[in-house]
């Protein structure tokens, strides 16, 4: 957490690129509790690119006693369920202050081959035993570490490790099939 | 060169977990051995393109990264909010609403005035010092309960009616031109958030319930 601390403190003074290291470390799990709330890879794309601008516009009143995750599992957890109650209700996404998704457009045909093959695997990941999907959920989908998953499984790291290789050679032949 | 793993995915030569330098968890000479490994070692490589494969299809997006950071540029430093100068405008509203809240303080007397009072009691003082000291603990206290109100209305009142709120009671004004000392940690944290939200308000940003709802967490 003190590299966290630091990184903070960087952006803080003025140094926006400090900001990256946290994307780079948290992506995965911001983007997988958005998808997991919303149930759509296209909300959670948005979203997740939300809940980091807006950590970031509101760095100042970060805790930074706190773990930088749980702050902004906080943000996404509340922006996921208001996309998903404006949703309900039928309004439009309400991100006027959002100016969009930077970045160049991706290839559109490669984007199409990514997504079919990722919406496959997905298919594959929910045929999976439940205990092994957990696995894979929290691998993946939350991006645990190693050790996180040890702490919340209680599971031996060379077991996990054993169970994680069987399940991407198993995923893996799925999908060939 | 690579050895028989005894295990399937866990190999015996491996300085390092391929996870965890997929993860960027080590530290740079860890990760320099462990690249060295992989350039020799078959099942290990194997295992770092798969966890890849996976990640790459079911983690974060291919780009994410770079779009969040493009996005992050192209905002105002987030430490900007605490150097902002006021309006004039809004020292003239806060000196109002300072002196109202002295002239209450006055009237009352000893600025027993209802707030919660979660702050421990002064220590004992003597005249002027005294009086100063109720003045400024009866300013912080109207502040911490306007505060609160404020909070508690924002989770559900209309945005309308929070901005007008915000602007008749003079305290985004009376937050910016306040000194915080002497206020509990509690109760600075209620005035922060009404700060940040009537920033917001006042530049027209728009302000979604999931945020008020974060930023009135615990506060109620």
């Amino acid at each position: 957490m003190e590299d966290e601390r630091q990184w903070v403190e960087s952006c803080l003074a003025g140094d926006p690129e400090s900001f990256r290291p946290l994307v780079e470390r948290y992506q995965g799990r911001v983007f997988g509790l958005v998808r997991r709330i919303t149930g759509s890879v296209e909300d959670a794309r948005e979203l997740a690119q939300e809940v980091f601008l807006r950590a970031y516009r509101k760095l100042d009143s970060y805790d930074r006693s706190r773990p930088f995750f749980t702050w902004i599992q906080t943000i996404g957890a509340n922006l996921a369920r208001d996309r998903l109650r404006r949703r309900a209700r039928g309004e439009p996404r309400a991100v006027a202050d959002f100016p969009g998704r930077a970045g160049g457009a991706p290839d559109p045909v490669e984007e199409a081959a990514r997504s079919e093959e990722a919406e496959r695997l997905r298919r594959a990941v929910a045929e999976l035993p439940p205990e092994h999907r957990a696995l894979v959920e929290m691998r993946y989908f939350e991006g645990l570490d190693l050790s996180e998953m040890e702490e919340r499984t209680g599971l031996p790291r060379t077991t996990l490790k054993v169970r994680l290789f069987r399940l991407r050679k198993d995923l893996g032949k799925r999908l060939t099939s | 060169m690579m050895t028989e793993p005894r295990e399937p995915g866990v190999c015996p030569d491996a300085p390092h977990d391929v996870e965890d330098l997929l993860d960027g968890l080590l530290d740079p000479s860890d990760e320099t051995a462990m690249l060295a490994h992989l350039a020799t070692c078959d099942v290990c490589r194997e295992a770092r393109d798969d966890e890849a494969r996976l990640r790459d299809l079911l983690g974060a997006p291919a780009g994410l990264l770079d779009e969040v950071m493009d996005l992050v540029r192209q905002e105002p430093w987030p430490g900007h909010v605490r150097t902002r100068r006021m309006h004039p405008v809004r020292w003239v509203a806060a000196a109002a609403v300072l002196m109202v809240a002295t002239l209450a303080v006055l009237l009352v007397g000893d600025g027993r005035d209802g707030g919660k009072g979660n702050d421990p009691a002064p220590p004992a003082l003597a005249g002027e010092d005294r009086e100063a000291r109720s003045v400024a603990s009866a300013r912080a206290r109207d502040l911490v309960r306007r505060a609160r109100i404020f909070l508690a209305a924002a989770g559900h009142a209309p945005r309308s009616t929070l901005r007008s709120e915000l602007e008749m009671s003079g305290l985004a004004a009376v937050v910016d031109g306040t000194d915080l000392e002497g206020l509990g940690a509690a109760d600075r944290d209620a005035v922060r958030r009404v700060a940040l939200l009537g920033e917001a308000f006042r530049n027209d940003a728009p302000v979604a319930r999931a945020e008020i709802a974060m930023l009135t967490e615990g506060l109620r």
